[in-house]
């Protein structure tokens, strides 16, 4: 923790210097933002969504609500800094945090670095996943984006190019750093906190684009993680609370993901597909993809999307309400249908019936949930 | 009464048609000789400058919102209506990954600038707003293209 300090505030004295050598006149600045609000509702209560922590099948607002600012300035011709924090709600209450926030030096035209909290481009949406009004649904595919375990930024470096390759634009993004994240179980029974510390990690990400109607990438990361889980439970009648800290060094963890997007004639068609792989430690290791498909009529756009998470041989998930071994996640897979619907240029309203099915090592702990979500994304 | 269901459907088709039938042309300040494609057109303007075949790297001069010249330009050019490239760019910004051009009010403005800068650029004008002494680098059709 000292160490990030100390970064943070080596950070913000490059930028001072930078500002502070940069033309007398106070750079100016572009303010956007974005939100958006939404509840969902499930009829099962050991519904779980991962992504978000949170679970249950009462009527909640916090997982899709959330709004954003976005600021940028071009202090010189070259240098620019720009920065994104968004409020957002978890299980207890709302907190505000910087999605990224860097230096940029634009090399030439074609070429860029930057310095500070970088954005992880690891999946297709996983830089934009805040940003509703950007994608079809309502939330990006949770079998899928379950998998990054919330890593959206690391606190380091990345460089990126785009050139023009034959009738596309190929883009490239190399990016090294580390990270903190902290995630607090949702089992009413039990209080764990996972406390996740991700250092050099490093990956890279390439994509090629053609005039927006269709994008293919794939990304590869790697980086050491441990993780500390601290459980608090109660201990016999007495009122008595147990409390335990484990200790994991996970190793080497190694992320892939490959996925496209078509938008032709109306028609638009994503899928991807990812892997999560944690050397030594099988268990938390896992795969996913998901396939989704929408045809636009105007400002309404149905669409029907297919996920699917899987693993050799099962995942961290632990049953909320059975917390032991032969509770281990084996699989999980979602139906859904969907409706966008662009009701101004900067507001779009959407709808989702989901019916996820969860299977375990022992099936008697399978169960199927139904979600239904409505959710307003916006941008200013 | 059919007859005014008829006039009427024709009406309805008619008036929600565009009302901008004539061309959209494509100038420039480009020191160095050389054509610019419509692929070239699609990408200065979708990636905010690109280095085009003849090694220049050229970026765009576009409206603001709500402005009928753009609107018919980015559904000529590429099939885009004002809440699709609201959406694209969104993309852009919100992931850091670009801003969009540099635009202004009108044609006048944008020709103001175009003429006060060395820095190659493009803009996209009414075909009946160029004035006598500029060269159209492309003129875009009023069909779409992909």
């Amino acid at each position: 923790m000292r160490n990030t300090t100390l970064k943070t505030s080596i950070l913000l004295m490059i930028i001072c210097g930078l500002l502070s050598t940069a033309n007398a006149a106070v750079p100016e600045i572009e303010i956007r933002g974005f939100g958006s609000a939404g509840f969902i509702k499930s009829d099962h209560e050991s519904f779980y969504l991962e992504e978000f922590q949170t679970n249950g099948s009462k009527l909640t607002f916090s997982p899709d609500t959330r709004i954003g600012l976005n600021l940028n300035s071009n202090f010189s011709k070259d240098w620019n800094v720009t920065a994104q924090f968004t409020a957002k709600g978890d299980t207890k209450n709302y907190t505000t945090f910087l999605d990224w926030g860097f230096v940029s030096y634009q090399v030439i035209p074609e070429i860029a670095f930057r310095l500070g909290k970088v954005t992880t481009p690891l999946w297709l949406y996983s830089q934009q996943i805040n940003i509703g009004y950007s994608y079809l649904w309502i939330r990006p595919p949770v079998e899928v984006y379950s998998l990054l375990n919330g890593v959206k930024s690391l606190n380091g470096a990345s460089a990126l190019s785009s050139f023009m390759l034959g009738s596309g634009v190929l883009s490239t993004e190399v990016f090294v750093g580390e990270t903190n994240l902290k995630s607090e179980g949702t089992n009413p029974s039990q209080k764990q906190i996972t406390y996740l510390n991700i250092k050099d990690a490093v990956g890279l990400d390439v994509s090629f684009s053609k005039n927006d109607n269709w994008t293919l990438h794939a990304s590869y990361a790697r980086a050491k993680t441990d993780a500390k889980i601290e459980s608090n439970y109660p201990f016999g009648s007495g009122g008595l609370n147990y409390t335990s800290v484990t200790q994991l060094n996970l190793g080497s963890t190694h992320f892939f993901s490959a996925g496209g997007k078509v938008d032709i004639k109306n028609f638009l068609f994503t899928g991807e597909f990812a892997r999560r792989l944690i050397a030594g430690q099988s268990l938390q290791s896992a795969s996913a993809w998901y396939a989704t498909a929408g045809y636009r009529f105007g400002k309404l756009t149905p669409y029907y999307s297919y996920s699917w998470l899987g693993s050799l041989r099962g995942s961290y998930y632990i049953h909320p309400s059975y917390p032991t071994v032969s509770s281990l996640k084996k699989e999980q897979f979602s139906h859904l249908i969907g409706l966008n619907t662009q009701i101004h240029d900067s507001v779009v309203l959407k709808g989702e019936i989901q019916r996820t099915q969860y299977e375990f090592l022992n099936s008697v702990f399978d169960f199927k949930a139904n979600i239904i979500s409505f959710c307003v994304d916006f941008i200013f | 009464m059919v007859d005014k269901i008829l006039l009427f459907l024709f009406l309805s088709v008619f008036l929600t048609q565009s009302a901008f039938c004539e061309g959209i042309v494509i100038i420039g300040n480009l020191p160095r000789e050389g054509k610019i494609t419509l692929e070239e057109i699609k990408k200065i303007y979708l990636e905010n400058g690109v280095r085009i075949s003849s090694g220049q790297f050229v970026q765009p001069i576009d409206y603001y919102e709500e402005n009928e010249l753009r609107d018919e330009f980015y559904k000529r050019t590429f099939e885009k209506n004002r809440a699709q490239l609201k959406s694209y760019w969104a993309r852009r910004i919100f992931t850091g990954k670009g801003t969009p051009p540099k635009s202004f009010s009108n044609t006048k403005e944008a020709r103001t600038f175009l003429k006060s800068t060395s820095t190659p650029f493009i803009m996209y004008l009414k075909e009946s707003d160029l004035e006598k002494n500029e060269a159209v680098i492309l003129k875009i059709t009023d069909s779409p293209t992909q």
